[in-house]
């Protein structure tokens, strides 16, 4: 049976291994923690002009469906898009930002790289909002998207720009085009 | 006297609630494993490189065919196939090549193009693995099975060769392709900011943070830049000199009567917006104290197809600075215009004609991605410097 100094001695030492232990491999833990700092994942990108907040999304539609996370459109119709501008600020704001829709369509499977995105169309929008009052600017669109493309709607004021909406197209891969040099050989 | 049973039960509960302690904040933040900076394209002699192959990309064999057949028996090729048809296939299109390659199969799909796969990672000291730095996800991968495949590369050349080397994924969006190191910079593209800001970081400040972070190279940011991939409009020659695209220099010697030429959907950009995006790309290299030579460029209207002659692969042969540089055949003016310009710096120019691939939106430093070079000084400097 233990006395009470048995007890005492029995943590005192434990106290003492749990503080070298740890302090040991303090220096690994606290640096593995700054190493991540700089980077942080937006939930939804944000264009912030003076105080005020813009963001966008596609109004609800059944043209975008969902399967593990990975949100896809269908090929064709552009669903609306809502613009949705916030005075996070303490007083009246006039602000300007230009809106542009870009569609992509992939070059073919075994290319490196995508066609070049074109704007098909781009808005600039001036509003003037009270202090805590947001406002919603709905966007439809004629232009179709082709299957296994992307689009894009950027939002940018002053010098900023931001990607604020990314969806890709679903669809089957075109076949690897051939070159013009390789359909002269086969001819 | 206490006996020794009390210390001893002491010392293991200590270590036990200190172990749960470590092992609970560890697994939350993963310590980086350490590397050194991004490898630069200028440098010693290549020793290994990657390349990929699957069915469906034969237009790339006969660019690998010209490129091999040019390294000698000490240079391994690493080449990374879906399956043994795929490899057959190369291998029957490639023939006998003086190189080693060391086949690495992955059962999935994937593309030609490994520059952009992983950029490599010098190791932190000598004997240890090159760091292959992934991208966190690839351009459209959710619905391009071959992208989707493109992005395990870096892993399944970690696992197949995990003396050699070691992989790790940034939080960061990013072709390898986007990026062009030399010295103490690191050159980075539009796209890079595009497709990152308010997406994996907050701000601009913060990305520069992230890349320095992940590439250890000062970034710069080329906010002006043509939009494309930093190798197909400049290159270093080394010794602070960079070669900048021109699509001015290119437009006098572009042969539009060549059938080659019809690839281009809505002819050739030889307009002033154009002009001024590589313009902008020579100014800042200039600000940053380079001495800056520009070579013919003619850049796509419509799609991202450049003749480009940066698109290169500097390699260091007997002591001789060596460019395995693009051609294109039609186009003999523009490649004799650019194999003047790379010799003026003192390269040995050898040219790998890349008529079958360049509608693809790449040419060779795309489709080949240098994993060691011998020690990163030359023997000889090109041009004397």
């Amino acid at each position: 049976m233990w006395s009470r100094q048995h007890w005492i001695c029995a943590g005192t030492t434990a106290l003492a291994t749990f503080g070298l232990t740890v302090a040991l491999f303090w220096p690994t833990i606290a640096n593995a923690v700054d190493e991540k700092a700089a980077t942080t994942v937006v939930s939804v990108p944000t264009l912030k002009v003076d105080g005020s907040e813009i963001t966008a999304r596609f109004a609800k539609s059944d043209l975008i469906t969902e399967e593990k996370g990975v949100r896809l459109l269908k090929p064709g119709a552009i669903p609306p898009i809502e613009i949705i501008a916030y005075n996070r600020g303490e007083k009246e704001q006039t602000f300007n930002f230009t809106a542009t829709l870009i569609i992509a369509s992939m070059n073919d499977r075994m290319s490196r790289v995508p066609r070049v995105a074109k704007p098909s169309w781009e808005q600039e929008y001036t509003l003037t909002l009270q202090p805590g009052q947001s406002r919603t600017v709905t966007v439809e669109t004629a232009e179709k998207a082709g299957a296994l493309g992307q689009v894009t709607l950027n939002l940018k004021a002053d010098k900023q720009l931001i990607e604020a909406l990314t969806i890709s197209t679903a669809g089957e891969a075109p076949p690897a085009a051939k070159t013009p040099r390789q359909v002269a050989a086969t001819k | 006297m206490i006996r020794r049973g009390p210390i001893l039960v002491g010392v293991a509960v200590g270590l036990i609630a200190a172990m749960g302690v470590i092992g609970h904040l560890q697994p939350m933040r993963p310590a980086k494993p350490p590397s050194g900076p991004m490898l630069p394209d200028y440098g010693g002699a290549i020793r290994s490189a990657v390349i990929q192959y699957a069915h469906g990309s034969d237009f790339v064999l006969p660019v690998y065919q010209q490129f091999l057949a040019q390294q000698s028996a000490d240079v391994v090729i690493y080449l990374l196939c879906p399956g043994q048809p795929d490899l057959e296939e190369f291998q029957h299109g490639i023939g006998s090549v003086p190189c080693k390659v060391h086949p690495i199969f992955t059962a999935h799909p994937m593309t030609a193009w490994s520059r952009d796969r992983w950029v490599a990672l010098l190791p932190e000291a000598p004997n240890r693995p090159y760091m292959l730095l992934a991208p966190q996800g690839e351009l459209q991968q959710e619905i391009w099975p071959q992208r989707a495949g493109d992005s395990h590369i870096a892993d399944d050349l970690s696992r197949a060769l995990p003396r050699l080397l070691t992989s790790r994924r940034s939080s960061l969006y990013f072709d390898g392709g986007d990026f062009l190191a030399d010295g103490e910079w690191v050159f980075a593209t539009p796209a890079v900011l595009h497709r990152n800001l308010q997406h994996t970081v907050v701000t601009r400040d913060d990305l520069l943070a992230a890349l320095a972070d992940d590439l250890h190279r000062k970034p710069i940011l080329m906010d002006d830049a043509p939009d494309h991939h930093a190798g197909m409009f400049m290159m270093s020659a080394g010794n602070h000199r960079m070669l900048v695209a021109d699509p001015s220099l290119g437009e006098p010697l572009f042969n539009s009567a060549d059938p080659a030429a019809a690839a281009f959907p809505s002819g050739p950009d030889f307009s002033a917006a154009t002009q001024r995006r590589f313009d902008s790309v020579a100014l800042l290299a200039g600000k940053l104290g380079y001495t800056v030579t520009r070579i013919p460029v003619v850049p796509a209207r419509d799609e991202k197809m450049y003749l480009t002659y940066v698109n290169v692969i500097l390699d260091v042969r007997a002591g001789q600075p060596v460019v395995y540089m693009p051609t294109f055949a039609g186009q003999e003016k523009l490649s004799a215009a650019a194999t003047a310009v790379w010799q003026s710096l003192g390269y040995e120019v050898r040219p790998i004609d890349c008529s079958t691939v360049w509608q693809k939106g790449g040419t060779l430093h795309c489709l080949v991605n240098i994993v060691e070079r011998a020690e990163i000084s030359l023997p000889m400097q090109p041009n004397g410097g």
